[in-house]
């Protein structure tokens, strides 16, 4: 038992490194495969928790690899790419949805893994995204189902409210949403 | 073509007294046009001619050669029953029975000259079209299987040779690894891929190289 366990701890302590950033983006990688492509809730609900897994370790970590830089950039190209298009009716609404919960995890995954994450441009940049892609759903001249609209208003808000801890009050961003918004359609 | 004066008027209208107007007595006064003038011009005409049986003749009857004013659709049982309605003032209830009998003649299939109208304005936007256009769609074909395709060594538990998931194993392979779980992403059954989602890739994703081996 003792030779087994010393063993399993040396397999273990030259295991026990975290992936690297080309491992970590190949799994992302398999993940973005599938967002236009699952239908059921349960099967996007695992994949965003295996995707915001890898952007917490890696945000938890001393030395960054920068996961999330990548892949916010994956997602700002994805966003563009749609909203490039002039009409979001051009692309379907639940893919436009699911990149907006992605884009509500990570916002939420990385304000819960470091307080400092208001301060960098990444902050800048999944903000900027979420507000495309509310544009995009909520937008009256695209032809999104009212359920979803209500569902991308309600996940938007949801991410919004659960980090308000770490966020400082005068957060310019965070006041903006809050208070410049009409009330017919505040989130 | 004598009787274009009924053109305007070629559009039947039913009436609150349940009467069908628009195939005015003008049209009947003036429908010298004969079944053959109509037909050889009016290939749509000929396909629903072709498989009723018009009630009259030619010219003999008159709500028939009415009728043919009205282009592919007067020519129906319909039509006829009706112009016989509205002319004798029977109840419309016998015109109205008669759309069971119209999904009949529309539902014939099209015409040849109608095929043909629509091939050329294909070839004529760029379409690749005869023995090309078969050879393309059948390598699609073959492409959207090859994607699509569930591999026959698949069990029911997912454990077939081509996707069997080696916790152990995945470092050392990594390229295998990610293909096994590309197949296992994309090609199992959603039980299946729940699992390896929350038990492999989350397990990967949480713990690194660790969780390869518990």
């Amino acid at each position: 038992v003792r030779h087994y366990s010393y063993e399993f701890l040396a397999r273990y302590l030259s295991l026990s490194t975290d992936l690297s950033l080309s491992q970590v983006l190949d799994v992302f990688g398999l993940l973005t495969h599938t967002y236009p492509r699952y239908i059921d809730q349960s099967s996007r609900d695992a994949v965003e928790a295996v995707g915001m897994e890898l952007i917490r370790q890696d945000e938890l970590l001393e030395t960054k690899n920068g996961v999330t830089e990548q892949i916010l950039g994956w997602m700002t190209t994805e966003v563009g790419r749609i909203a490039r298009k002039g009409s979001p009716t051009s692309h379907a609404a639940m893919d436009v949805f699911v990149l907006l919960t992605g884009t509500c995890g990570i916002y939420t995954t990385c304000l819960k893994a470091s307080s400092d994450f208001t301060s960098t441009r990444s902050w800048a940049v999944t903000v900027g995204l979420m507000a495309i892609l509310v544009d995009l759903l909520t937008s009256p001249t695209s032809h999104v189902k009212s359920n979803l609209r209500k569902t991308a208003v309600v996940r938007c808000r949801s991410a919004l409210r659960s980090v308000c801890g770490q966020l400082s009050s005068s957060s310019p961003l965070q006041t903006k949403f809050f208070v410049r918004t009409p009330r017919s359609s505040r989130l | 073509m004598s009787g274009g004066t009924s053109r305007a008027r070629s559009v039947p209208r039913k009436t609150r007294s349940g009467f069908i107007r628009g195939a005015g007595d003008e049209s009947i006064r003036t429908s010298g046009v004969t079944l053959e003038a109509m037909t050889s011009r009016s290939s749509s005409l000929q396909r629903v001619i072709e498989p009723t049986k018009v009630v009259g003749g030619k010219r003999s009857c008159s709500s028939a050669g009415a009728s043919f004013e009205f282009g592919s659709w007067v020519a129906s049982p319909f039509w006829t029953a009706t112009r016989l309605c509205a002319q004798f003032r029977l109840p419309h209830i016998l015109g109205s029975a008669c759309i069971l009998t119209r999904p009949f003649v529309l539902l014939t299939p099209p015409s040849v000259n109608l095929k043909k109208k629509v091939l050329s304005k294909l070839q004529a936007q760029g379409a690749p079209s005869g023995p090309q256009a078969a050879l393309e769609i059948e390598s699609w074909l073959q492409k959207a299987e090859s994607n699509t395709r569930v591999p026959d060594e698949m069990d029911a538990e997912g454990s077939g040779s081509g996707l069997t998931w080696h916790r152990g194993e995945a470092l050392e392979n990594w390229e295998g690894a990610l293909k096994t779980a590309h197949r296992r992403l994309m090609d199992s059954s959603t039980r299946l891929r729940l699992e390896f989602l929350n038990e492999e890739l989350l397990a990967l994703a949480k713990h690194g190289g660790a969780s390869l081996l518990l």
